[in-house]
């Protein structure tokens, strides 16, 4: 369905002294220091004003969902749907590929069958930064250099890592973690990325700040992200040849006061779809919140929730009437050596394999030329060492997610790591049918981890992004007979239990 | 001939290895006898089933690997003596041993384990290592339990004196090996050393048995060892230095990770049919290489591709009778200013092949 036409933008009368005199104050910052000619045009102070206005916490306007819309969420008109533009198709519900530089890390393009990579690519900013100017010199889309077929979403907050690394968000830009280190992505350095590596989709800016930073900074947050997405529009407003379509960051850290008013003022903007940095939200019970908040967002357009941490988490995100999600969790499961084996048509807890007799103990597998192995199994299996990470981020004070909240459910996971897998020759699942289980065994991944070596995460990715298109196979089905609510259920007590 | 050390190589899958028309791959055996262990491997049926590798294996015999991995490495007539990198206890590979795990592995071709000195080492001590190797080779022989389904190779030592490679050759060929490798070298040596002794080697191995030159597989030296007679090759080099950023060419290498390609929007080689040149650009190899390790992988399937072609159009130019005409195209490829390494134009005006 195509995008519908929009309504006038809201007007809210400015009524907060304080905020407006404290935008000016930022303002005046962003023009004297970093872009001295960058001028802020006299239409977008104005709603900059207004904006800031909106997410007062001392502003009492209560937004209630919508009721009609909030029981509707999970059904198969509001999910199983098609998003049109003129140059591309977004099929809902779907996953859309974590990928780094337009690449699934660790897996080639040969072995990326669409039941890997799927037709749709979350590029994180860091990982493009050193190609941009070389773009730019080519002329040639981002596309086009990384030789993707997939449509291409760029988003500057990196979903798959997102520690304490927006503690230097300011006023003026994003932080953002590349290769060599922090650095600070103004709004107009951002848009001129998008103009010259022409995603078909963008997330604009966003000062993504975890629940449990106090209100003052939440509302920050919101004054930051909404401005940007301002900013953003304007810049397609004025840039026609741009077909990029753009895709607002819901603010508000998970407070229902600022997340459900960021959202009423941003529904009415001209923007093609909204996302939903998991990042922002509670642990846990973030379910109702969303709910309210996407039933209150333009039915004609998709919800991207980005960040899930599992499997659960992206069956409740569907039935909270998320339309995609993204994989970049997979990522993390498979650098540790994790594979996935819940089995989404019938989810039961799996048996607990090292409770069975059979299999080999540590000492026993390792008898045979060395020592033990326990002293060099790897935390994790590629990527940075953990004391350049903790270096890179020592300086950061918020601490959002931690890679151990990656860790699911223990028996939905087989650990590959595990000397119990050691003898194991047997498909990771017996069922599955992807590129690793057609081809090698637990064991042998065991000892490719044990070993370091590069193919543990190739073959981990393969079986874990197959793994889940099947579970979105599943959800859509569900959806189709209706039962998405009962199957999220299910899923709970299988989580929970195990 | 390429190097898994650890049951694989360098994040390529074994279908993929199939796919690029890799027909025999090496497995450490100290590695692999480390960890897994033989036992585990033995478990799963032996080493192609274990990695899921159809085509052919070889293993060595796990000795050089502790002479190069572990400075306490200490070589006594019964066997190897090392210190566990692990634990420090000390532990002993003893011929016997080395058959025993390889075995286990079930590959191909197994290698003898053999005293390993340093080839520039003088006098006794390489007198003493040579004959050494030839008592192990008896006792390998005994030990070696599969005899029908895997083929155990003698490796000739001696160093650089030609008189001990002779003596070597002539004690080890009465062995009736199934195949011979040349042992020893690409450890430092001359390089006019280094070819003459390969060609005397060369010279007296049976003319029907495979003859493996352990240790070499630069591009020049494969061309001139081919030109002498051997028959087989590993190295980790174009594994190795796909990880340092490096392409391998016809005109030798690229180092992709130089600025000199970050615009570079040609592949490779446009003569080059692997995924990475089908597929990727310099610029974005160059990007990639910085950023992920997937670069890596890429980089390493065309080295491998390029390995592969050069070994095979040297096959194909011996078969049509054209191979002085090969060797004398791809040397003024490589060197276009004809600045050709002496040692090369001496080996080769040795089998009649004239550069200059
Ligand atoms: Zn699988
Ligand atoms: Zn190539």
């Amino acid at each position: 369905m195509m995008v519908t036409k929009r309504s006038p933008e809201k007007q809210i009368p400015v009524t907060d002294v304080h905020l407006a005199k404290k935008a000016k104050l930022e303002e005046d910052e962003s023009n004297s220091t970093v872009n001295g000619d960058q001028t802020i045009p006299e239409k977008i102070k104005s709603k900059k004003k207004n904006e800031s206005i909106l997410i007062n916490p001392e502003l009492e306007v209560r937004i209630e969902p919508d009721k009609t819309r909030r029981s509707q969420l999970n059904t198969t008109s509001h999910l199983i749907r098609t998003f049109k533009t003129e140059h591309f198709t977004l099929n809902s519900p779907d996953v859309m590929s974590y990928t780094h530089c337009g690449q699934v890390p660790h897996v080639t393009a040969d072995l990326c069958s669409s039941t890997v990579n799927g037709d749709v690519s979350i590029v994180p900013l860091h990982s493009i930064l050193t190609c941009i100017k070389v773009l730019e010199k080519l002329n040639k889309s981002l596309a086009e250099f990384v030789k993707t077929n997939n449509k291409i979403i760029l988003n500057p907050f990196n979903s798959s890592e997102p520690c304490d690394l927006t503690a230097f968000n300011d006023q003026l830009g994003m932080s953002v973690w590349g290769k060599g280190g922090r650095k600070k992505i103004t709004s107009k350095e951002y848009l001129d990325i998008v103009k010259i590596s022409k995603p078909e989709l963008f997330v604009s800016l966003s000062d993504v700040v975890p629940s449990s930073v106090n209100k003052k900074r939440a509302n920050k947050s919101c004054y930051r992200t909404l401005q940007w997405v301002t900013e953003a529009i304007a810049f397609l407003e004025g840039n026609s040849g741009v077909t990029s379509q753009l895709l607002a960051p819901i603010p508000g850290s998970g407070d229902r006061q600022l997340m459900m008013k960021s959202a009423n003022l941003l529904a009415s903007r001209k923007v093609f779809g909204y996302v939903i940095e998991r990042a922002t939200l509670p642990t846990e019970n973030w379910e109702d919140l969303v709910r309210d908040v996407v039933s209150i967002l333009p039915d004609s357009r998709p919800v991207f929730m980005l960040g899930v941490l599992n499997e659960l988490e992206i069956v409740k995100a569907y039935n909270c009437g998320c339309h995609f999600v993204d994989s970049s969790f997979v990522l993390h499961f498979s650098n540790r050596g994790q594979a996935m084996v819940l089995d989404s048509a019938n989810p039961t807890p799996l048996p607990e394999p090292s409770r069975n007799p059979d299999h080999a103990s540590t000492e026993e597998a390792n008898k045979d030329f060395g020592p033990s192995l326990a002293e060099n199994i790897p935390s994790e299996i590629s990527g940075e060492t953990e004391d350049k990470k903790k270096k890179k981020r020592e300086t950061g004070k918020v601490l959002i997610f931690k890679p151990e909240h990656y860790i699911p459910s223990k028996s939905l996971t087989l650990d590959l790591v595990s000397a119990v897998y050691t003898r194991q020759f047997l498909k990771i699942a017996e069922s599955c049918e992807c590129f690793t289980c057609e081809r090698h065994t637990r064991g042998y991944i065991n000892h490719l981890i044990i070993t370091r070596e590069l193919l543990a995460p190739t073959l981990l990715m393969l079986h874990n992004m197959y793994h889940i298109r099947n579970l979105v196979n599943t959800v859509k089905a569900k959806v189709e007979g209706g039962s998405l609510e009962r199957y999220e259920a299910t899923l709970e007590g299988v989580f929970r239990i195990s | 001939m390429h190097v898994g050390t650890q049951g694989t190589i360098k994040g390529v899958t074994t279908k993929q290895l199939n796919d690029l028309g890799v027909p025999i791959i090496l497995g450490n055996t100290y590695h692999l006898g480390h960890r897994p262990g033989p036992s585990v491997v033995d478990a799963a049926g032996g080493l192609h089933k274990f990695m899921n590798w159809d085509k052919a294996i070889l293993t060595d015999s796990g000795g050089f690997q502790m002479v190069s991995l572990l400075k306490l490495a200490n070589f006594t007539e019964e066997g190897v003596k090392f210190q566990s990198p692990h634990n420090g206890t000390e532990m002993l590979l003893t011929p016997e041993h080395s058959m025993a795990i390889q075995n286990a592995l079930e590959s191909d071709i197994m290698m003898q384990l053999d005293d390993v000195v340093s080839v520039l080492t003088k006098g006794e001590r390489m007198y003493e290592a040579m004959e050494r190797s030839v008592r192990w080779l008896d006792r390998c022989q005994a030990a070696h339990k599969k005899v029908s389904t895997q083929n155990l190779f003698g490796i000739i030592q001696g160093g650089l004196e030609p008189e001990w490679r002779l003596k070597c050759l002539k004690k080890m060929i009465s062995k009736d090996c199934p195949g011979y490798a040349i042992g020893g070298l690409s450890g430092g040596e001359e390089k006019e050393d280094f070819w003459k002794t390969v060609s005397i080697c060369t010279d007296h191995l049976p003319k029907e048995k495979p003859r493996y030159l352990m240790g070499v597989g630069y591009q020049v030296e494969l061309v001139v060892c081919s030109a002498l007679g051997c028959d087989m090759y590993d190295c980790v080099f174009p594994t190795r230095t796909a990880r340092f950023g490096s392409a391998l060419v016809r005109t030798g290498q690229l180092q992709l990770k130089n600025k000199m390609f970050s615009e570079d929007l040609s592949p490779i080689d446009d003569q080059c049919s692997c995924l990475t040149c089908k597929t990727y650009s310099r610029a974005y190899l160059h990007f990639l290489l910085n950023e992920d390790t997937t670069g890596v992988i890429l980089l390493t399937i065309h080295n491998i591709a390029y390995q592969l072609r050069l070994m095979s159009d040297i096959r194909k130019s011996i078969m049509e009778d054209k191979f002085p005409d090969f060797i004398r195209t791809f040397f003024s490829t490589m060197f276009p200013d004809k600045s050709y390494p002496s040692w090369v134009v001496d080996a080769l005006s040795s089998v009649g092949v004239n550069l200059v």
